[in-house]
């Protein structure tokens, strides 16, 4: 369905690809092949946010899909004031929190159903001494699980900013937060992070 | 190890190329002292590459055609209610059950009221029957058990003719009739 060329795009000619804005204007006149331009472009980015806020791979894509069917449901809401980046990543981190509201309220209750002979156990820690330490997909899984560990607030401005490479400016838009708000947690969240992985980051 | 308090958000402004020339004076000043924060800075600036190359995440093969299944599963939802427009069934139900129940209830009332006026109009006709007849029954039995004491009589005869004086007594109702019946008991007795 996604290499299909939107018959739409015949309307107005243009020797780049359509932007998004566009997209979505073609989305909402009718065309569908637009939004399956859209799922291509953001399907993987989106799940790239998601999974690093979330965690977990297939809850990832179930907010990932709920996001485009909003979109598919509410596209008459876009207004072309916005980006429309910003608006699918307002969409997707709105769902996101919701989930970790929904995972947290899970959480209590189920430490509040466990009884007082119940003990707690740790998992097992990451191998944490640089020797240990084999570059490429274990570095990577120590990254995002520091990432993962953060609280939301600052995960999800790190995750916009240094994984998604959005301006302070987008972000602002996307968190609905002022750009100082924006700046002041990224700082926070980078110096958690520092703190956790420094022997990663000693070079 | 910490940066400096002071320039902690500076340094992170600096790392993305944010911070204003006056700014940027002041911290490159800075660190040329601070081994610290120089030390920071750099750890900040790896940490960011390694964030920026982590290797994308690609969604699962089934991810398109769930969300299509989805999309299709929507429409088909979407398209119902316009169905329902030349039978909107669903909207009428409350309509139609409050219609049928007050239906009911004035059928029930209607039904009611002949009934039982009719009820005690019987009733009443009934009641009148009953205190006229016994009345006139026992009045009867009281005066054949009178003349039986005065006449001093018991015989089978003479129950028979009481039985059948009474029986003929409960079908008339006139005073006449009763002094007529009255007249022949007194005649059977002597």
């Amino acid at each position: 369905m996604l290499d299909k060329t939107s018959p739409m795009t015949d309307k107005k000619p243009s020797p780049k690809s359509p932007t998004d804005e566009e997209l979505i204007l073609y989305f909402q006149e009718g065309d569908v092949y637009a939004f399956e331009q859209i799922v291509h472009r953001y399907k993987e980015p989106l799940v790239n946010f998601i999974y690093h806020f979330l965690g977990d791979r297939s809850n990832a894509e179930d907010v990932v899909q709920e996001t485009f069917i909003r979109v598919y449901k509410n596209k008459h809401l876009y207004r072309n004031i916005a980006k429309f980046s910003t608006w699918i990543y307002t969409i997707a981190s709105n769902l996101a929190k919701t989930e970790l509201r929904r995972r947290r309220r899970r959480r209590i209750l189920s430490i509040s159903q466990m009884g007082f002979d119940d003990k707690d156990y740790d998992l097992p820690d990451h191998v944490k001494t640089p020797e240990g330490i084999v570059d490429g997909e274990m570095k990577e899984s120590i990254i995002r699980e520091a990432i993962e560990k953060l609280p939301a607030k600052f995960k999800e401005v790190v995750i916009l900013r240094d994984v998604q490479e959005f301006s302070y400016e987008e972000i602002s838009e996307i968190l609905d937060i002022p750009i100082g708000t924006v700046k002041s947690r990224v700082n926070r969240g980078r110096q958690r992070l520092q703190k956790k992985l420094q022997y990663l980051l000693d070079k | 190890m910490a940066p400096c308090q002071r320039f902690a958000q500076d340094l992170s402004d600096f790392a993305d190329n944010e911070l204003d020339k006056i700014s940027k004076g002041r911290l490159t000043d800075h660190l040329n002292k601070c081994p610290n924060c120089a030390k920071y800075l750099k750890q900040i600036q790896v940490l960011r590459s390694y964030l920026r190359e982590l290797s994308p995440i690609k969604p699962t093969q089934e991810f398109v055609p769930i969300l299509r299944d989805r999309m299709r599963k929507f429409q088909q939802e979407k398209s119902r209610p316009e169905r329902t427009m030349f039978f909107p069934g669903h909207r009428l139900v409350p309509v139609l059950g409050i219609g049928a129940l007050s239906l009911l209830v004035v059928f029930l009332l209607v039904d009611q009221s002949p009934k039982s006026s009719v009820q005690s109009t019987r009733m009443a006709v009934q009641k009148s029957q009953s205190v006229e007849s016994p009345n006139n029954a026992l009045a009867l039995e009281s005066d054949t058990q009178d003349q039986k004491v005065a006449s001093g009589q018991s015989g089978f005869a003479a129950q028979v003719a009481e039985s059948d004086t009474l029986a003929r007594a409960d079908s008339t109702s006139n005073s006449q009739d009763l002094d007529a019946v009255r007249s022949r008991i007194r005649a059977v007795n002597y």
